[in-house]
């Protein structure tokens, strides 16, 4: 078993999951019991003024006859009260010390409520704040969540006041809702954060009744556009924290978004974050998955040799970069496994009406028979990431014959001609 | 549009299989690839477009699908129960060749077939009327899919059937963990919505209705039971393998006591093993198939071949029947061991009698012959220019038409016995056939 504690923003935990703010983490007697089944730590459903949350809440996205391939949400923070949240808060922290405890925090843009909601926060004993600057829905209307996350000088600066507030680490939730979240994270930085936690949900209207017209979540005979999650935004998340990863921010990074397995959170851990928090895996599977987050976790360290999870942060950034960095003369073309194929031939029409006319159809023995046309193949991969045979459609590096060059070095020799 | 729980009550109680829920139809559907020229349509003798039809499941378009469906083959629930789809269209799936199980064509095609008929009245465009009026005989599938097809076409229909019960051997004939009779029953009078005229219970004479229509399809099915031509085979205790089949689809008394009796059905094909299903689960103490050939000329589907076995049968291969004895009735059968020759006109191997091994004899108490059926030539024998080869009725294999222009024919009394896909496409294909005729158009 590989040594899975890491140490986030100052804060040591047990290993690098934890469970993000959301209806996980409402009650203290939830996070007690996900303490007991192995989670490393958890922020706290987020405390904000007083809210009434609405019935019904979520919407789910089912693909391939799997259900949530991604759900949205209306709900709103907690819709408990303060005292209470704060009592349960400090009872978690005295029966498991060892286990990071945060407190998400959301307030209108009024400094002293900032101030107020801070201190009464750490009196519970927590290990750090985070800073909602994200949630997309609901609460942006009354100037809250991303409605400052998506503003640089609303997050610098009220960043700046909670951190002022503080004696604990300061983490801020980012909004993937932006044009550059590299700008955010730089502000927040500025701002003092001591660590990044993102992404926050995506803002999105999941589908719409047909018969009806009214779209999901339905309350009553209207809905309200939500924030996405779950395997779906998993891509968009990489994205965003490899993004922050190299925007100078230099901010330790919680890495948030469709994290369901041990293989996500590796992803998460290679583009630069040193934690990683779930929900939507959680809301659909429960607390159990987390054995196997830290069991699939600690047999890959083993089987790659690495001292822990820290060894892996950041390790996939040397390879991405710009597209003008690429290498234009690298050439891969498709290479059909003959005896794999089983003759479905859905490359023929997905090359010629979406490729390029690179795969060739003819019957032999009743059997379609499929062929790469290499002069045409660009090497796009379209058909070896359609075919449903595993390995049959593999796209094989060939020799271009041209010396290595990438958009750059093109550019840059145009301009010396001149 | 929404999926509604499937529909009960038409009589799938006492089928095998019971009929797919929406999200297992869904679900299925999913799995899907969609082929490019797609194998399992090749492997329908309808043609149904399978792979459309299908992916209609799973975009929602239940309504699409059936017409997908019902314009290849009108009488696609019958089919979606009775098909050996592991023969036809599953049986060429591509994905056991990725080790995964074929689709379940069938049951996704009983599932929007059992969605339409929930709907109401099939959804077909009818031609305007063409003032041609047309006589069918047989209500059987063959029958059935000719007169639908000549209704889209705009023609008048006239369907005579000497049963009082419609839809010929899929109500009749064909073993009950298939389809009920209901459900046969139930899709003829689902389709008649498109207005052919159904006479039951009348014996007509195709002579007389050339007369005053103008065209005829013949639709007969197979009327004569082949015999053994051995000595006992007038015995008591000797029967047709259709006698048990139908009268235990008809809830009449059996031919014979099966309960507790040991039974040899002799013959290899689906109506021997459909027998020989249906005499365990009457009773019978042991069943024994007797073939004359190996098992790799059986004409029996090898899904069928399986039942049987799994329900206790056995199987005598490479024998055939010499003699029946018995005093008063059925004490055995003797038979003599074959081998296999050189192969015959159907490019089957021949059997031939082993001169090395004397003949056995195998006591038993009932013999079972399901040994095929040829046409009833008193209904079509006074046609002029009619012409019947082998049992069967001789037509252009384009058109459906017999030797005499005015009449056309399809399913069992064309093709000596075949599936009800056959039939129906036969029957829809000798529609197209009689409508150029009577329009005097090109086909």
């Amino acid at each position: 078993m590989a040594d899975l504690t890491v140490k986030f923003a100052g804060i040591s935990s047990p290993n690098p999951f934890w469970l993000a703010s959301a209806p996980p983490t409402n009650t203290g007697e939830q996070v007690m019991r996900a303490f007991d089944m192995g989670w490393g730590g958890a922020v706290w459903k987020t405390l904000s003024d007083p809210i009434v949350n609405v019935s019904s809440r979520l919407a789910g996205v089912d693909h391939g006859g799997r259900r949530l391939m991604g759900m949205n949400n209306i709900e709103l923070s907690t819709d408990r009260s303060l005292e209470l949240n704060l009592q349960e808060m400090t009872q978690v922290k005295r029966r498991f010390p060892q286990h990071p405890l945060v407190a998400s925090l959301m307030q209108a843009s009024e400094r002293q409520a900032w101030v107020d909601l801070a201190h009464r926060a750490q009196d519970t004993g927590c290990d750090a704040l985070e800073i909602n600057f994200g949630c997309p829905h609901g609460m942006p209307e009354r100037g809250m969540g991303a409605a400052i996350g998506q503003v640089p000088e609303y997050t610098r600066e009220i960043t700046a006041w909670v951190k002022e507030a503080t004696r604990l680490p300061l983490l801020v939730k980012l909004t993937p809702n932006v044009s550059d979240v590299a700008y955010i994270a730089r502000a927040a930085a500025e701002g003092g954060a001591d660590g990044l936690t993102l992404i926050n949900t995506v803002a999105s209207i999941t589908g719409v009744d047909l018969d009806t017209f009214v779209p999901r979540p339905r309350v009553a005979n209207r809905s309200s556009h939500g924030g996405y999650c779950g395997p779906a935004v998993k891509p968009i998340a990489l994205y965003q924290v490899a993004r922050v990863a190299t925007s100078g921010a230099n901010l330790p990074i919680g890495g948030v978004g469709g994290i369901a397995t041990w293989r996500d959170a590796v992803e998460f851990f290679l583009l630069g974050a040193t934690t990683v928090q779930i929900c939507t895996a959680v809301m659909h599977h429960g607390y159990r998955i987390i054995e196997d987050l830290c069991d699939g976790l600690s047999g890959y360290l083993d089987d790659k040799g690495l001292p822990g999870v820290p060894a892996l942060c950041g390790k996939a950034l040397p390879h991405l970069g710009a597209w003008e960095e690429l290498d234009l003369s690298y050439r891969v073309v498709a290479s059909i496994n003959q005896e794999r194929c089983i003759g479905c031939g859905v490359c023929f029409p997905a090359c010629r009406d979406g490729g390029h006319h690179a795969i060739s159809i003819s019957r032999t023995d009743d059997k379609n028979q499929v062929q790469v046309l290499e002069d045409h193949c660009v090497g796009c991969n379209l058909c070896s990431l359609i075919c449903p045979v595993r390995d049959c459609i593999t796209m094989r590096e060939v020799a271009s014959g041209e010396p290595s060059r990438t958009w750059r070095e093109v550019l840059a020799r145009r301009e010396t001609k001149q | 549009m929404t999926f509604a729980r499937r529909p009960g009550g038409t009589g799938s109680g006492e089928e095998l299989r019971p009929a797919m829920e929406p999200h297992e139809a869904v679900a299925e559907a999913a799995r899907c690839i969609y082929c490019e020229d797609a194998p399992c349509a090749r492997g329908c003798p309808a043609g149904i477009d399978v792979a459309s039809f299908i992916r209609k499941i799973h975009t929602g378009n239940l309504r699409g699908a059936a017409r997908v469906l019902l314009e290849a083959n009108v009488l696609s629930a019958s089919c979606a129960r009775v098909c050996p789809t592991e023969e036809l269209c599953s049986g060429r799936c591509v994905l056991p060749g990725m080790g995964v199980r074929a689709i379940d064509i069938g049951q996704l095609q009983r599932f929007v077939m059992e969605w339409a008929m929930e709907q109401g009245p099939p959804a077909m465009p009818l031609a305007s009327d063409t003032g041609k009026h047309v006589a069918v005989v047989g209500a059987g599938p063959a029958g059935i899919a000719c007169a639908v097809e000549l209704r889209r076409l705009g023609h008048r229909v006239s369907v005579y059937d000497s049963r009082q019960q419609p839809g010929g051997l899929v109500t009749h004939a064909i073993a009950t963990h298939k389809i009920t009779p209901e459900v046969a029953v139930h899709e003829v009078q689902w389709l008649a919505h498109t207005g052919f005229e159904l006479h039951l219970g009348q014996q007509v004479s195709p002579a007389d209705l050339g007369r005053d229509h103008d065209a005829v399809f013949l639709g007969l099915g197979l009327g004569h039971a082949r015999r053994l031509e051995v000595d006992g085979e007038d015995l008591p205790g000797v029967v047709d393998a259709m006698d048990i089949i139908t009268a235990l689809r008809s809830g009449r008394p059996l031919p014979v006591e099966l309960q507790d009796r040991d039974v040899v059905v002799i013959g290899g094909g689906n109506t021997a093993t459909d027998a020989a299903l249906l005499c365990t689960q009457q009773g019978a103490q042991q069943v024994t198939m007797v073939y004359r050939r190996s098992a790799a000329e059986m004409p029996a589907y090898a899904s069928e071949l399986a039942l049987v076995r799994a329900r206790g049968s056995a199987l005598l291969l490479l024998h055939a029947p010499r003699c029946i004895f018995g005093r008063s009735q059925v004490e055995g059968v003797e038979l003599q061991p074959m081998r296999l020759g050189d192969p015959d006109g159907s490019g089957r191997r021949r059997p031939v009698p082993r001169e090395d091994a004397p003949p056995t004899t195998l006591p038993c108490d009932v013999v079972v012959r399901a040994l095929g059926q040829t046409v009833d030539l008193d209904l079509p024998g006074r046609i002029e220019g009619l012409r019947v080869k082998r049992g069967r009725i001789v037509v252009d294999p384009r058109t459906g038409r017999t030797g005499n222009p005015k009449y056309f024919a399809g399913g069992d009394c064309v093709n000596g016995g075949r599936e009800v896909v056959h039939a129906a496409a036969e029957g829809q294909r000798a529609a197209r056939g009689m409508h150029a005729t009577i329009l005097g158009q090109e086909v």
